[in-house]
């Protein structure tokens, strides 16, 4: 009887692992599971199926929730910029509207830099952009296939969710010795799962935006050298002589 | 003889009075804007010291208004000006005009010096206008605005 209850017990703690995946350690509290006695008949019946349906379904919806290019190459992409500006806070203004504009948002500003995440698509047009707000001293773009780590990490993920498959089965013949085990053994695969969907989400993230780092310089105060032109009166442009003779 | 000399010492005389005489410009003031009425060229200063003049050159060798702009783009930027903006545009009279502004370090501080082109025949009209960056973009619209009714009445 009290297998019994403690093998529903477990599967409820499954359950509840595999819909919010949060990372909480399998009670030990024997007294507490507070299941009916009636599930105690029904424990091998139709509910851990109708569990593992849900917790699959909750899987593959949180498989599926975060949005990027799945179907082709996953990349991250990073670019880095160095304006000369005028006025740092109008270029700063002007690109944060720019980005929203575009989908995207601002994750860092500073006097003299922003920083700021865009649909990867809409890179083009926001470098282009920012290019006409100054001049462009740096520009740099940096770009990592993630495609192979996160084939990798889901690779990962479905074999340790056939493993937690597995163990649930192992239940119905095992002792409380081995029933400990088991449950110290899939608790821990929960744990290493969340860090691979924790991974995979990272990834995901990364693929999803394009991050683009803009740091403004302001102009340097180089000296003005004068270069003689081979029309006359070109000669005869520059700001001393304006002052001079104004 | 008498008559020759006194022939002479009028065409002379007019032909100074001609020189000393104002620009035939016309433009009308911006706002901000006050020009020198009594001076010989043609020439506004704001009350932060924002300056405009106009002086004519030699069109020479004779050339077109996109030809002189990008001469002169080309000639600042090698010293060491930055193009700010570039704006070609038509006066009130149907006029073509191009408005280049460039940035400078000047002491302490980015000056602007503007430098708008007129090609009349064989003359080119320079419009100058040079301040300190900040005190140039409060009037930069208004300058804008008051070159396109810029006439040179050559």
């Amino acid at each position: 009887m009290t297998m019994s209850i403690r093998k529903i017990w477990i599967s409820g703690a499954l359950v509840a692992l595999g819909l919010s995946w949060a990372v909480a350690p399998v009670s030990p509290a024997w007294s507490a599971p507070k299941k009916k006695p009636a599930a105690v008949g029904e424990a091998k019946n139709p509910e851990p199926e109708e569990t593992e349906a849900t917790t699959e379904a909750a899987e593959k919806r949180e498989e599926q929730s975060p949005p990027g290019p799945r179907d082709g190459r996953m990349t991250g992409l990073i670019s880095r910029m160095v304006l000369k500006v005028i006025n740092p806070e109008d270029a700063r203004t002007a690109l944060t509207e720019k980005a929203k504009e575009l989908g995207g948002f601002p994750i860092l500003v500073t006097d003299d830099s922003i920083e700021f995440k865009i649909p990867p698509e809409s890179l083009s047009v926001i470098l282009a952009y920012a290019a006409e707000q100054g001049l462009v001293v740096e520009k740099s773009l940096e770009r990592e296939d993630l495609t192979q780590e996160i084939a990798q990490l889901e690779g990962q993920l479905k074999s340790k969710r056939d493993i937690l498959r597995k163990l649930r089965s192992f239940f119905d013949d095992s002792n409380v010795q081995a029933t400990l085990r088991i449950e110290q053994t899939m608790t821990d695969l929960v744990n290493e799962m969340e860090n691979v969907k924790g991974r995979l989400r990272v990834l995901n993230e990364r693929s999803r935006w394009a991050r683009v780092d803009v740091s403004f310089q302001f102009k340097q105060r180089d000296r003005i050298i004068y270069v003689n032109s081979p029309f006359e009166w070109l000669n005869t442009v520059n700001l001393d002589r304006f002052l001079e003779e104004f | 003889m008498k008559a020759t000399i006194a022939i002479t010492a009028s065409l002379v005389a007019a032909l100074a009075l001609s020189s000393c005489g104002p620009p035939p410009y016309t433009m009308t003031s911006p706002e901000s804007f006050k020009r020198f009425e009594e001076a010989r060229e043609f020439k506004y200063i704001t009350a932060d010291g924002v300056m405009l003049k106009a002086r004519e050159v030699e069109n020479y060798p004779e050339a077109s208004l996109e030809f002189w702009t990008a001469a002169m783009e080309k000639h600042l930027e090698s010293q060491g000006y930055v193009i700010k903006s570039r704006e070609c545009f038509e006066t009130t009279r149907k006029r073509e005009g191009c408005t280049v502004d460039f940035m400078l370090p000047h002491g302490a501080e980015d000056w602007v010096l503007s430098e708008t082109l007129f090609v009349v025949d064989d003359t080119l009209v320079l419009v100058e206008t040079a301040g300190p960056y900040d005190r140039y973009s409060t009037v930069e619209e208004e300058l804008k605005k008051a070159l396109e009714t810029f006439e040179p009445n050559l």
